[in-house]
């Protein structure tokens, strides 16, 4: 049997969500002639609402650029079909990617993309990295190699990421710089042309693999992504 | 009765802006760092991509504080034993000052939904949150800090005050408690109490931590922002809290508008001046331009 906490808890939720009106009548809470049951729900159903918006736009640049008028009614879909299940706001993008990427295929390309510039920023480290040069795939390798060829460099690319970081978090005593053979192969990447290229190479892989996000990840590190995000 | 737990001076809420002050050189003006335990759990798919090091670094540098945003102590719904491993992990790693966080719900029925609800404030609810209290210590091993909630609602079915509510708790459930000052006031305008009563009813031994925040101003209540600097009537209840029960672990929190470092600086030597008044008050305190006044 349900506790009265839970019926409680229960109409809150539907009431902030949704602003079930049977959810509002239902809560036993105080008002006074300066502030009303609504309006003090309200604070609560508008921060709801606009946390989830503001991280989704903050993290979905490409996409909604794309879904243009669009932005308001998807993002209430997806709050209506999505279970709230995630302890961090950067799992509720994850779990939107996905969202976009089965209700809307025509924006798959811009929401990976999107998703793998989220990953992406919580690695800003990775430029401590040593020796990526060689194990790195290049953009200039993209027009010679099949998207199955691209897709085992970048595996081989997380897998050595992840290495390096486990070694990271032994030896944390110091940052180390970048090695000047990083510098030297960030510099060839720094044309758009090719960078572009790159993205679109992205878009044609199985978007769920963080291999590619990896990738990103390093290049996004060294600020090249942002240039091309301008 | 003895304090359950240190006092470590002035610290700060750590967030990602500032990481790069704590690498190898912290500031002086901190004695110690909170930081968001969530921000270091792992994502589904993805354990490698925390900045685990970043905080490894940190915490050579300085004792560290987890705070967390997602326990959901007082949720209908059972403790998420996934989550409390994946923090045990974190704390077992980092060896933190302790861990904390809310007196509060944030979803039931499973949803998470990102906000700290507030709890009608009945017995029923007392042994409730109790006993998930009790469970969390023990899975974890230390003893924990609840924090006070700032709140828009308050429910009809209550049966005490907040600060009774959240004193019986803290003596039965055996836990610290983390005072936000700022929620204090930002409730008391809200609910219209005197905050200072609500101050004189806590126990002084079961402080650990005071967090200090900025809110903003709507018509008719106040919304905990924690976007603002610290404003003269929460600096006000500080001194008064400091004076009336003691010196506890006191920081400066900012989630939003995170300033640049030597604004939040200034406000850091602000909580410092008071603190050291009441700590040790023969200290001499320059270059701060707040002026106390009586509580």
């Amino acid at each position: 049997m349900k506790s009265p906490l839970h019926k409680l808890q229960t109409d809150f939720s539907a009431a902030i969500r949704f602003k079930d009106p049977s959810a509002i009548e239902a809560l036993p809470i105080n008002e006074t002639n300066a502030v009303s049951k609504e309006t003090r729900l309200e604070v609560y159903g508008y921060s709801y609402w606009i946390r989830l918006e503001k991280s989704l736009r903050d993290d979905f640049f490409y996409t909604f650029e794309k879904l243009g008028d669009e932005v308001t009614p998807t993002i209430q879909q997806f709050i209506k079909e999505t279970q709230p299940g995630h302890h961090i706001l950067g799992d509720v993008s994850l779990a939107f990617c996905d969202f976009i990427i089965k209700t809307k295929p025509e924006y798959r390309k811009e929401a990976a993309l999107d998703r793998a510039i989220l990953i992406s920023e919580f690695t800003p480290w990775i430029y401590e990295l040593e020796k990526i040069e060689s194990i790195l795939l290049k953009p200039q390798q993209l027009d010679e190699l099949s998207p199955d060829e691209i897709r085992t460099l970048w595996s081989t690319t997380l897998q050595f990421v992840e290495k390096q970081i486990v070694v990271q978090k032994m030896d944390s005593t110091e940052i180390l710089d970048p090695e000047p053979q990083v510098l030297s192969l960030l510099e060839q990447h720094k044309e758009i042309q090719t960078f572009t290229q790159l993205l679109e190479k992205i878009a044609e892989l199985n978007f769920s693999d963080s291999a590619a996000s990896a990738a990103i990840a390093f290049l996004t590190a060294n600020d090249i992504l942002y240039f091309a995000k301008k | 009765m003895q304090q359950l737990f240190s006092d470590y001076g002035i610290g700060v809420g750590l967030r990602p802006s500032h990481y790069q002050m704590f690498s190898g050189n912290k500031p002086k003006s901190v004695n110690w760092v909170e930081v968001i335990s969530e921000n270091f759990l792992p994502w589904k798919g993805h354990d490698s991509f925390r900045p685990f090091h970043r905080l490894c670094k940190i915490r050579q540098e300085v004792p560290v504080a987890l705070h967390g945003v997602s326990l959901s102590l007082g949720s209908a719904d059972d403790l998420d034993l996934e989550y409390l491993k994946l923090l045990k992990e974190l704390k077992n790693k980092i060896q933190p000052m302790w861990f904390s966080d809310h007196l509060c719900w944030s979803g039931v029925n499973g949803e998470i939904l990102h906000d700290l609800y507030p709890l009608p404030y009945t017995k029923d609810v007392i042994q409730h949150v109790v006993d998930k209290i009790k469970q969390t210590q023990d899975f974890m091993g230390t003893r924990m800090l609840i924090e006070n909630l700032s709140s828009y609602v308050d429910f009809k079915i209550s049966e005490m005050s907040e600060w009774e509510f959240i004193t019986e708790i803290a003596t039965r459930a055996d836990c610290g408690l983390l005072l936000d000052v700022n929620n204090v006031y930002v409730s008391s305008v809200n609910h219209n109490f005197d905050p200072k009563k609500y101050i004189d009813h806590i126990p002084s031994h079961r402080i650990g931590q005071i967090h200090l925040a900025g809110h903003s101003v709507e018509e008719g209540y106040l919304i905990d922002t924690h976007d603002a600097p610290v404003c003269q009537e929460v600096w006000d209840l500080y001194q008064y809290t400091l004076k009336k029960k003691g010196t506890f672990s006191s920081m400066i929190e900012r989630d939003g508008n995170i300033p640049e470092w030597q604004v939040l600086e200034n406000e850091l030597l602000t909580a410092q001046k008071i603190y050291n008044d009441v700590k040790c008050p023969i200290v001499k305190n320059k270059g701060v331009s707040y002026e106390i006044t009586t509580p």
